[in-house]
């Protein structure tokens, strides 16, 4: 035979009988050890009188305990949203969030007739705490991963501008500032590359060295913003008349020098040289006042006129000369 | 995406089982409020559960924040309810219970919404069980604020293959406390269900 009361008094649930008055018809040792109070001498008593209750916390079991006798089904109080019902000691011996032990408390009907009820309630303190732990170390994660999403942030626009800058100092180094043509820097490593790449592959280029006639003229006469411009106006002329995959260059001054890359013969050269010739002689309108200007270029081409930087450009230079000496407005191929 | 799981004859039988036991947990409620309640049920429609987290943001419309209750209950008749409502209506209804026009705490909103929640599942699943002869046991139920923007943070239902989608209307005095509720039923309870209606 088992023995139902052995039972109940050995369980870790507390258990209390009440009626719909809250008044005490049992309470078990577990309850009991838990509150202070003595069971038997409690019987019979309200709970009103044995526990310190909130005119909300009394009205709620009130509801409870007519919504299990009403519906004859089990009605809930729990922790999470409710905390605790009866002021009871919890069974933590370390330093806990709470005062008072957390309380899930299910109200079963006990004597729907006498309108009875069973309170079974259960120590949920240790998972209180944990939650607790848990929603602690979450909002500390979100505060963390916060911080972190704000320094890759800070770190990103740092980047941002870092790359800006190196953009804006690689500009500097490598583009003339007035005509935004590559400069003599850049002019350098890319005919060095055209050299490599004419060696491997055996592929021919050409260099056209070319200054305006008289410009000196202009830059006195006129003012050097005139100058200026007019040096712009040329720039363009010469991007539009050369390819994408060529390289425009300013040395300096009305210096510009010109890289046709993989040219097939020498007439590709005096057939761009030409061209230039033609459009930078058509009358030019800057600032509003009308000009005249001419140029004259000299040609080198890799590798039968050189094959280092300095041969290639010098002898582009030579074959300038040559042009300046036929009267100028035209183009000469350099002649050993 | 609404999956049809019942027949005519059957939903029309789900509707007034539905009724009646909402009618119960009507009368207890305004029993607690102290007021003339009405409970009633505009809709009930059938969806699969993989649907589940796209027929809450439809039925929350705008509102993104929702409060969200749990209750499984097992035995030879067994499931699970989850309800939702909107914060709006979840203060509604527990500045009622607690005759308090105030602005309530999250705990007393919470404490409430699970009072109100227990009261219609017990009427509700307990009118189902009995229908089918089973027997059930009642499990503590869980309340969570969420957010539709988050559904990925929060874990899976598993364990269910079909859902039961019951809009809920609460009419007390001049205020209209609208929830969801959602009893999530295997392929063997739902089956059971269905052959029951049918005899009906």
């Amino acid at each position: 035979m088992i023995n139902p009361e052995r039972i109940i008094d050995s369980i870790n649930v507390g258990i209390l009988i009440i009626d719909e008055h809250l008044t005490l018809c049992y309470m078990n040792t577990w309850f009991a050890l838990h509150s202070d109070v003595n069971a038997l001498e409690s019987e019979g008593k309200r709970l009103t009188e044995l526990f310190l209750l909130t005119t909300e916390q009394i009205s709620s079991l009130k509801r409870h305990i007519k919504t299990s006798l009403t519906l004859q089904t089990p009605s809930f109080y729990t922790a999470d949203s409710n905390g605790y019902l009866f002021p009871l000691k919890h069974a933590i011996t370390t330093q806990s969030a709470f005062e008072h032990m957390q309380q899930d408390i299910t109200v079963v009907p006990y004597d729907v007739a006498q309108k009875k009820v069973t309170l079974l309630v259960y120590d949920q303190t240790v998972l209180m705490e944990e939650k607790n732990k848990c929603h602690k170390e979450s909002a500390e994660l979100v505060r963390a991963m916060k911080l972190a999403n704000e320094t890759i942030k800070k770190l990103e626009n740092a980047k941002t501008k870092l790359v800006k800058q190196q953009e804006i100092i690689y500009k500097q180094a490598h583009y003339d500032s007035l005509t935004s043509l590559a400069n003599r820097t850049l002019l350098h490593q890319r005919l060095q590359l055209l050299i490599e790449e004419g060696f491997e592959n055996s592929k021919k280029f050409g260099v056209l060295f070319l200054d305006l006639d008289h410009f000196k003229k202009v830059n006195d006469t006129l003012g050097h913003d005139i100058g200026d411009a007019l040096l712009v106006k040329i720039s363009k002329i010469l991007l539009s008349a050369t390819r994408k995959s060529d390289t425009v260059a300013r040395l300096g001054g009305d210096e510009f020098v010109l890289l046709i890359d993989d040219i097939q013969a020498e007439e590709t050269l005096i057939r761009v040289a030409q061209k230039i010739i033609d459009a930078i002689s058509l009358p030019l309108n800057i600032n509003d006042i009308p000009l005249h200007v001419t140029t004259s270029i000299g040609i080198s081409l890799f590798p039968e006129h050189g094959s280092t930087y300095n041969e290639l450009i010098k002898n582009a230079d030579t074959a300038l000369y040559e042009a300046k000496a036929a009267g100028r407005n035209v183009y000469k191929l350099f002649q050993e | 995406m609404a999956e049809i799981l019942f027949n005519p004859t059957q939903e029309d039988t789900l509707k007034e089982l539905i009724n009646v036991s909402f009618g119960v947990a009507a009368s207890l409620i305004g029993d607690l409020l102290e007021s003339h309640v009405k409970l009633h049920i505009p809709e009930i429609s059938t969806i699969a559960i993989r649907d589940f987290d796209a027929k809450t943001c439809e039925l929350l419309g705008d509102e993104t924040e929702f409060y969200l209750t749990k209750q499984r209950f097992i035995g030879s008749f067994n499931g699970e309810v989850i309800f939702i409502f909107s914060p709006r209506c979840a203060n509604a209804f527990c500045q009622l219970l607690l005759r308090d026009e105030e602005a309530l705490s999250e705990m007393e909103t919470k404490s409430s919404v699970l009072e109100l929640t227990n009261i219609i599942t017990s009427a509700c699943i307990s009118q189902l069980c009995e229908l089918i002869n089973g027997k059930t046991v009642f499990q503590v139920p869980s309340i969570e604020r969420r957010d539709t923007t988050q559904l990925e943070r929060y874990e899976k239902i598993i364990g269910y293959e079909n859902v039961i989608v019951i809009k809920t209307a609460l009419d007390v005095e001049d205020k209209n406390i609208l929830g969801h509720m959602f009893i999530l039923l295997n392929n063997r309870m739902l089956e059971h269900l269905q052959n029951i209606m049918e005899e009906l």
